[in-house]
């Protein structure tokens, strides 16, 4: 029986959070590997892929990308987290779950995160020619009107 | 040999989409060879939306997710911010929402049944299902004070307590299901078109369910007994006395089969929250979470600080660290993920939509098939436009 902490000792990851909502920081490069060992431990459904944007928390990264987890014999869940910097790739999990393909699409939509190795790598709710990630913190939140007429509508200019 | 296909666009504007989608079919002949769902024609930002408004002021956001069945969404999202502030809810408000929850959930399945017939060319059930539905609108006007976009729900409590005569009106409404779903069994049920239209057409598998993540009618057709009212019990769904409804022909009947046989189930437990309703407040009275009486703010200070700290710009509930909440919604699973930062507004909401994921896993189900079996497949699935953006 796996739980969190085999996860964060097996792949260097730290548990943060408490009780039924704890969940594991692991590195983006280990994700793969620590989402093949719980599928192979019977939490092999993965019920959701979100992100968060961290924008000015100084947090070690931009974007954290969520996973969770659901195991298909007792029900139980678990919550992953991975670290990822803006224009950095992440690594897909589509060749695991078939879920993750809209999901990562959404999640590449709403921040601009590019999953590297995912088939299909497309916006999935704006249309293909629209131009930003609406759910990143410096999306200007007015309309066009407003983004015409102040010339520093988007922070990215700032960041670099 | 190459085969050559034929293109064709499904929706966005066709009568069988029941929202705004588009697929696109790949045909040889007439079977499908391929297909390609798209959507983000609903898309409306409710995850930006949240961003900037205070954790009450998003209930009325959630109505319009999943609109055939507004009050499962309103009580999920509440639900949620709830476990993010530690609040226990009053016994009333519990069981009030037990009641509004299955009241909804009939009126979606029913509107489903009814739908998905008329996408066959059956019209009558189409008829006789929302004549139902009105019955239960009916319902949720006496009780929310609006038939669709009820936003009911309060963290912490309920907007009002329920009216006279409620009671006598859900039995009466009941009766009502109950006789209609005969009605409904012997329209489709032994009617021979129903059968060869929809049993072994949309096959999903069991691991393939698993894989697609699918929940729900659709998950629980295919065999798997996962209904969140009983694998991880919330408003104290472990109190009452129901059956976890699962068939294992993984088809368009098996869907038919679990959502009308949820029905009784759903009627069952109204009737049990209805005897055991107990009396007293619907809003959580600790930590000052929720408004207090009208009459109070205005005759003492303490009342009006106390609406103050909770209506004022910058003041309110500000929770901090982060849950992920779900509930068993008439689609699947509906899950809220909150992150909050300690300030009157979350930093992060995600909704975890059942029509999402459900939506797809339809390229599995219909590859292959013919063109009309997937206009069955899709009413069969229930894909809600609404959720399915945001």
């Amino acid at each position: 029986m796996v739980d969190l902490k085999t996860v964060a000792e097996q792949f260097a990851g730290t548990i943060e959070g408490e009780g039924a909502q704890a969940y594991v920081y692991i590195d983006s490069s280990k994700i793969v590997a620590a989402l093949e060992l719980l599928k192979k431990q019977k939490y092999d459904i993965l019920m959701d892929v979100t992100a968060i944007d961290e924008l000015g928390q100084n947090k070690p990264s931009r974007f954290t990308v969520v996973y969770h987890m659901m195991n298909s014999s007792d029900w139980s869940r678990m919550r992953l987290k991975s670290r990822v910097n803006k224009k950095e790739t992440h690594p897909t999990v589509t060749h695991l779950f078939k879920s993750a393909n809209f999901a990562e699409r959404e999640v590449y939509d709403m921040y601009g995160i590019d999953f590297e190795g995912h088939s299909d790598m497309r916006r999935i709710l704006c249309p293909d020619d629209f131009e930003g990630h609406p759910l990143r913190k410096d999306f200007p939140l007015r309309g066009k009107g407003y983004r015409e007429d102040f010339p520093n509508y988007t922070r990215d200019l700032l960041e670099e | 040999m190459t085969i050559e296909t034929t293109k064709l666009n499904f929706g966005p504007q066709h009568p069988a989409t029941h929202g705004t989608l588009h697929i696109e079919l790949e045909l040889d002949g007439e079977s499908i060879f391929k297909i390609t769902p798209n959507m983000g024609f609903l898309h409306t930002g409710m995850e930006k939306i949240a961003e900037s408004e205070t954790y009450t002021q998003f209930v009325v956001v959630t109505d319009r997710m999943n609109y055939l069945s507004a009050l499962n969404n309103n009580i999920a999202y509440s639900q949620a911010v709830e476990e993010l502030l530690h609040i226990t809810i009053p016994e009333r408000t519990r069981y009030i929402r037990v009641m509004l929850s299955e009241l909804s959930r009939i009126s979606d399945h029913i509107v489903s049944l009814g739908l998905s017939a008329m996408d066959l060319g059956a019209f009558s059930p189409f008829l006789y299902s929302f004549q139902n539905r009105e019955r239960l609108y009916d319902v949720f006007e006496e009780v929310t004070g609006a038939r669709l976009t009820t936003s009911f729900t309060r963290v912490g409590g309920l907007a009002q307590d329920l009216p006279a005569g409620f009671e006598r009106r859900v039995k009466d409404a009941l009766v009502y299901i109950r006789n209609t779903m005969e009605e409904m069994n012997d329209l489709l049920g032994d009617n021979t078109i129903w059968h060869e239209r929809t049993q072994g057409v949309g096959l999903l598998k069991k691991e393939e369910a698993i894989a697609y993540g699918v929940t729900g009618p659709v998950l629980r057709a295919s065999g798997i007994p996962y209904d969140i009212r009983k694998c991880k019990p919330y408003l104290g769904y472990e109190e009452f006395d129901f059956d976890l409804i699962t068939e294992d022909s993984c088809d368009v009947w098996g869907r038919y089969l679990v959502r009308k046989r949820e029905i009784m189930e759903s009627c069952k437990i109204i009737e049990q929250a209805m005897e055991r309703m107990p009396v007293g407040d619907v809003n959580a009275l600790q930590g000052k979470i929720t408004l207090p009486e009208k009459e109070e703010v205005y005759t003492s200070i303490e009342g009006l600080i106390h609406h103050f700290k909770l209506i004022m710009d910058g003041h309110g509930h500000k929770p901090t660290g982060e849950v992920y909440n779900c509930s068993e919604a008439p689609t699947g699973e509906l899950g809220y993920y909150i992150v909050a930062n300690g300030t009157s507004m979350p930093a992060k909401l995600h909704v975890r939509s059942p029509s999402f994921y459900n939506y797809q896993a339809m390229p599995e189900m219909v590859e292959g098939k013919l063109v009309a079996d997937m206009v069955a497949t899709l009413s069969s699935v229930n894909v809600i436009a609404g959720e399915l953006d945001r």
